[in-house]
């Protein structure tokens, strides 16, 4: 996997057009790693009814089973979690240009969304425990829209986050946009 | 009392109060917010006393309308309106007049008695309105309309002119809606259905926490009706011919009552209903007995869609309705501009306010010649599933239900056929469905972001969805899309989509969709 490199971003330069295969860009490297754990977490959180389940209709009332399949089952779902975790992080690419932020997501339901620069209303970079701990941010841009009321993306490099929130604030000549 | 129209231009002087008997409403409101917990403290509480809780309970409501209407202060100033209100907590609420989207009146009989309004100041997104003032005289109500819509624009006008414009006459209504019309709306409109639902609901309730006697006093004629045509038919036919006659007619007379009261409910809520634009702005009046006005200023509106189900169309009308970013519900704005109309008129309303609509286009290209397959999916699965369900119980006399394929294979067809999509360089449009046909056109300028989505099932059929998102598009419409657009349309109609999103805003030298 190539990494992105920090440095393509500056927040001094707010015409920042990012570098890299067609202006597509990976999350930061660090992100796979939260994306594994996170993953990792909800997969075994899940894996442990649907064991309870799968072992007390398998298994009449047997002790043994449960004390093997559980741990397995834990396991099992925290390495499928992770799997997913990391290719959502692979499949996960974005793009700023003078039109606007793309991003493009999704393991099986591919989205591609687009919000231009003059619809951007306001931005947050949110920064959780996990994340702060690999300094990492969260993007949020809050559009007028419906659907996309808010384009949320986490991955980003807390100095790419902020790059990003300053290169998008709207401008203050386009309040005729404005609802 | 001044009233607007004599004082001469805007920010007329001062503070000003409410209308004298405002807190007589302000009273009702609270009386009935506080009525269940004073009539269980009055029913629950024995003896005298509870009674005395009571009264002191209304005095002290009464006491506090009428302190609010002392302290409540509203002043038109050149940049907005300020509110002051509060009796030990003083609260000053600054509202530009461009923030506010509608000034809405609402007038129930009461208020009508009195001639009073209450006037519901509404932004955009907000959940609450932004001021309610309840409530003032109708010639200030109107005043304050008036100074929002001359103020709210983005030109403002000259001062000294206003006082002229504002006690101008009322331009000449783009529809009004007849008794004829307000039949067929009712007809149309399933209003009744939801009263019946809510009434059922009700009904059920009481009648399970009741004892048996009451539910059979109430179930009582129901049963003898039925029994009477029961046993008419059973005199002359065999017992299922009358099974069947007699639920037949019950669901027959249930359904005809259930149109009835939709029309009885078009004409309280739209009696009078008339659609006038002034300057820029709609403004819609209806209601027999709770009246109301609303307003909307033509730039605000974000989507227009225009609905045609199987009723509408037998009776050669439709419905055209926008959506805005205030007020997604019929009480906080205008959503239907035309409840009901014939065609012609729907064209000739969208003619003139959104000329870019260029209606009816002609224009309209199909989706992908596939589409009418994945149309198919959900109800062939939904079959398979009540096939198997009556399979289990009634056996091979479950696959009678196969006979609804050719009608599903139907009903896809024709819908992927009549699927499709108009773009030019100011406006999308999108239509969709069979029976019941719905378009909507989207001004490019009002687009907020652009959404391109594939299933699994659309990256087989190479299929892309496009999502036109839009301010305020309401849950029960949902965003406006385009499905089944063969991927490499898909991709050229995302580009041009954003070459026009750039190119409209407001930086550039093209001008805007005709928004101000």
């Amino acid at each position: 996997m190539d990494p992105t490199p920090v440095d393509a971003v500056s927040a001094a330069d707010p015409t920042f057009v990012p570098t890299g295969d067609d202006g597509w860009q990976r999350l930061a490297p660090a992100a796979r790693t939260v994306r594994a754990i996170a993953g990792a977490v909800a997969g075994a959180v899940i894996a442990v009814p649907l064991a309870v389940v799968v072992v007390t209709i398998a298994a009449g009332g047997g002790l043994l089973w449960p004390l093997l399949a559980m741990p397995a089952a834990v396991v099992s779902g925290a390495l499928a979690g992770a799997w997913i975790g990391q290719a959502r992080w692979r499949r996960t690419r974005w793009r700023l240009d003078a039109v606007g932020l793309y991003v493009r997501r999704g393991l099986i339901w591919h989205t591609e969304v687009l919000v231009p620069r003059s619809r951007v209303q306001h931005l947050d970079v949110e920064r959780g425990p996990l994340e702060r701990q690999f300094g990492l941010a969260t993007l949020v841009v809050h559009t007028a829209g419906t659907q996309t009321s808010a384009l949320r993306q986490s991955g980003f490099d807390e100095a790419t986050a902020v790059a990003l929130r300053d290169a998008l604030i709207p401008d203050a000549a386009r309040h005729a946009d404005a609802l | 009392m001044p009233t607007r129209s004599d004082t001469p231009g805007p920010p007329p002087g001062g503070p000003q109060r409410l209308h004298p008997f405002s807190w007589l409403f302000v009273l009702l409101q609270q009386l009935r917010a506080f009525a269940i917990p004073l009539v269980v403290l009055l029913v629950t509480g024995r003896g005298q006393s509870s009674e005395w809780l009571g009264l002191i309970g209304v005095a002290g409501l009464t006491a506090l309308s009428v302190a609010q209407y002392f302290t409540y202060r509203y002043e038109p100033t050149a940049e907005g309106i300020v509110i002051r209100h509060g009796i030990l907590q003083r609260t000053r609420r600054d509202i530009p007049y461009e923030r506010i989207h509608t000034v809405n009146l609402h007038q129930t009989v009461l208020h009508r008695l009195f001639g009073v309004a209450e006037v519901r100041l509404e932004s955009a997104g907000s959940r609450e309105p932004e001021a309610v003032m309840r409530v003032l005289a109708m010639t200030e109500a109107r005043g304050l309309e008036e100074l929002v819509r001359l103020y709210g624009g983005a030109r403002r006008p000259p001062i000294d002119g206003i006082a002229d414009r504002a006690a101008a006459e009322e331009p000449a209504p783009l529809l009004t809606l007849g008794p004829g019309e307000l039949f067929r709306l009712g007809l149309i409109s399933n209003r009744g259905m939801a009263v019946v639902a809510a009434i059922v609901g009700l009904a059920s309730q009481v009648l399970m926490e009741s004892q048996d006697a009451a539910r059979d006093s109430v179930a009582a004629p129901l049963r003898a009706f039925y029994e009477l045509i029961h046993g008419f038919v059973a005199a002359r036919f065999d017992d299922t011919a009358a099974l069947a006659a007699g639920t037949l007619f019950v669901v027959g007379a249930a359904l005809a009552l259930v149109r009835l009261l939709s029309v009885v409910l078009a004409f309280v809520q739209y009696h009078g209903f008339v659609l006038r634009e002034h300057e820029r702005q709609l403004r819609v009046q209806r209601g027999l007995l709770t009246r109301v006005r609303h307003q909307l200023p033509r730039r605000r509106i974000q989507a227009w869609r225009i609905d045609e189900t199987l009723l509408h169309r037998w009776l050669g009308r439709q419905t055209l309705r926008v959506d805005s970013a205030a007020g997604a519900d019929d009480e906080r704005g205008i959503r239907e501009l035309a409840p009901v109309a014939p065609p012609a008129t729907v064209t000739e309303l969208l003619a003139r306010l959104l000329p870019d609509a260029r209606w009816p286009r002609t224009d309209w290209r199909p989706v992908h010649p596939r589409a009418w397959r994945r149309l198919l999916v959900r109800p062939f699965a939904m079959l398979l599933l009540l096939a198997s369900a009556v399979a289990w119980f009634e056996g091979l006399r479950g696959l009678v239900v196969f006979v609804a394929v050719p009608l599903l294979v139907l009903r896809a067809r024709r819908q992927g056929a009549f699927a499709g999509y108009a773009i030019d360089d100011r406006v999308v449009a999108v239509r969709s469905g069979w029976l019941t046909r719905r378009w909507g056109v989207v001004p490019i300028a009002k687009l907020q972001s652009i959404r391109v989505t594939q299933s699994p099932f659309d990256r087989r059929h190479c299929m892309a969805t496009l999502w036109l998102d839009t301010a305020g598009a309401p849950a029960a419409d949902g965003v406006l899309r385009i499905r089944f657009l063969p991927v490499d349309e898909a991709r050229q109609l995302y580009a041009r989509l954003v070459d026009h999103m750039t190119a409209s805003s407001p930086l550039a030298t093209a001008p805007p969709v005709p928004a101000e």
